[in-house]
């Protein structure tokens, strides 16, 4: 799953609030290391055996996440850089411009929640790696709840460490995970081929046929899970990291990029920790399922070690904590924007608290797939509205960055358009219309279509104005 | 060339030698278990001393550090 990468923040405040000079542009090389970096974490060995328990097949799966990845690479090649290298601007001061500063605090709060949910889903998968060494006992994929005072200490002080490390050292782990990257990335292709011969593979021609009746076989789901088709996976796929691209959240990232065509480094994201990394960690449960069909709990610490060892248990850990780490800090600064007065540090070690109290709960790491769906469909919709904004303001009727131009802390077209998709959203998916998995591609047309309806209307009446 | 950059010149080549090993030592020991030529423990230990290589050499190796955007 995709994590925020350590990235700008506090240490290094650089153009927030101008268009990034062109001695500070980097080259493609700079891109490719760093989404392959950021996409492969620890809950990728969450999401690789969910798949499983929703009775995925394995044309679909592998067919899907070929399709859903190229669309996600797509979504950040022709939605995401052509405005991040046009504007050159972060999202959140774009937003501001067009949204106000009301309602960008509004967002701040909810993409501060998310993350801290998200962090939370890193420090469960940690707390089942630590586990193996204190063979605590550990969840099932039923359990929602707290599960056992083991379970309970070990999250407490894994969250707690994570806490503290973020709120003090924040550059120090961020230089840290740059350095584990590329060892992470081995580590998983060591799962997978490992994985392959414990599942009984002898040769890479019965790959097809092990692919096909021992490791994706199809068939019924889990209790309490979903069937998965290819379209399933396409879309989980492509939105899981839909707040990053369509959401435009990568503004922030790309805005460095010399070029537009740059966006394209995110396919080393893609194909390594979203494509090889699932797989990978979809064939260990596999094996899991093969030597106990009992024990259909995917934990990510018991997996990897029955791969790696202590090397699996290693990479599980420090995959969780330097993902947890940024994911933290970023919650923090999206609360310390609501509350500026407050100490960035006080605020960073209160989010990794919340996190780590959302980290003993497991049924957010056991139902990430639709947390991550959940993630990328709330933030989705600014998305849609930055979009309309940067190309088709001017071609609809109405002026461009409506806050800044008119001096307005809350724009009403954006924040109908943002609740009212979410609304419509929630109705597809309550109403069992949709999975969640599909309510994004719906959504993203509905907010562009409200926010230009309604801002053409709203600044029907207004005074021409200047550029701001 | 002073003495000490030299000195570190070396190093650093030495550092990005072993890394470069650790990082085959991650690989190879999987393919070896999967080609039936060691053991599951043995190829598990070989990843274990592959994992200390890479984070004892890996700063040495890269330390002009990253240049990535937004940091």
């Amino acid at each position: 799953m995709a994590t925020d990468p350590p990235r700008a923040a506090e240490p290094v405040d650089e153009y927030e609030r101008e268009p990034v000079p062109e001695h500070a542009r980097l080259g493609l090389k700079s891109f490719v290391g760093q989404y392959a970096g950021e996409h492969i974490a620890g809950t990728e060995l969450m999401i690789g055996p969910l798949f499983i328990a929703h009775g995925v097949a394995a044309a679909d799966l592998l067919g899907g996440l070929l399709v859903g990845n190229l669309l996600a690479v797509l979504s950040w090649v022709y939605l995401c850089a052509p405005i991040a290298t046009r504007a050159r601007l972060t999202l959140y001061y774009q937003l501001e411009k067009i949204c106000g500063r009301k309602l960008v605090t509004l967002y701040n709060l909810a993409n501060g929640i998310m993350f801290c949910c998200l962090a939370g889903a890193m420090v469960t998968v940690s707390t089942t790696a630590v586990g193996v060494w204190f063979h605590i006992d550990m969840p099932t994929l039923s359990d929602w709840s707290p599960h056992g005072l083991g379970w309970i200490l070990t999250g407490l002080i894994v969250g707690m460490l994570v806490s503290v490390v973020a709120a003090y050292g924040y550059l120090a782990v961020a230089r840290f995970a740059n350095l584990a990257a590329p060892w992470m990335v081995l580590v998983f292709v060591a799962f997978g081929i490992i994985g392959l011969k414990q599942i009984g593979m002898r040769s890479p021609g019965e790959f097809w046929d092990l692919a096909q009746t021992a490791i994706w076989k199809g068939g019924a789901p889990l209790s309490g899970n979903v069937k998965f088709t290819f379209w399933h996976v396409t879309f989980f796929a492509w939105f899981c990291n839909m707040a990053v691209h369509i959401g435009m959240a990568d503004l922030s990232v790309l805005r460095y990029a010399r070029k537009s065509g740059y966006g394209i480094a995110s396919a080393a994201g893609m194909f390594i920790g979203h494509y090889m990394a699932w797989l990978s960690a979809s064939i260990l449960y596999a094996v899991q399922l093969k030597n106990d069909p009992t024990q259909t709990t995917p934990l990510p610490g018991p997996l990897a070690a029955s791969a790696c060892g202590v090397a699996g248990l290693i990479c599980v850990i420090i995959a969780g904590w330097t993902t947890a780490n940024p994911t933290i800090y970023r919650a923090g600064l999206a609360f310390q924007s609501i509350v500026p007065r407050a100490s960035r540090f006080k605020v960073t070690l209160l989010t990794g608290m919340a996190a780590t109290v959302a980290g003993l709960f497991p049924a957010l790491a056991m139902k990430l797939l639709d947390f991550v769906a959940l993630y990328g469909l709330v933030l989705m919709p600014m998305g849609a509205v930055l979009f309309v904004d940067f190309w088709l303001a001017k071609r609809i009727g109405f002026e461009p960055d409506y806050a800044a131009r008119y001096q307005v802390s809350f724009n009403t077209a954006a924040a109908v358009a943002w609740f009212v998709t979410l609304g419509f959203c929630a109705w597809l998916v309550l109403s069992g219309l949709t999975p969640i998995f599909f309510a994004g591609l719906p959504g993203w047309f509905v907010a562009a279509l409200l926010f230009a309806l309604l801002s053409r209307f709203r600044q029907r009446r207004l005074p021409a104005l200047g550029h701001a | 060339m002073k003495p000490h950059s030299k000195r570190a010149d070396v190093v650093k080549r030495v550092a990005q030698i072993v890394s470069g090993l650790a990082l085959a030592g991650l690989i190879l020991p999987a393919v070896a278990f999967f080609l039936g030529w060691v053991e599951w423990e043995t190829s598990n230990r070989v990843l274990l001393a592959a994992t200390i290589l890479w984070f004892a050499s890996a700063p040495l190796s890269l330390v002009h550090g990253n240049n990535k955007p937004g940091q």
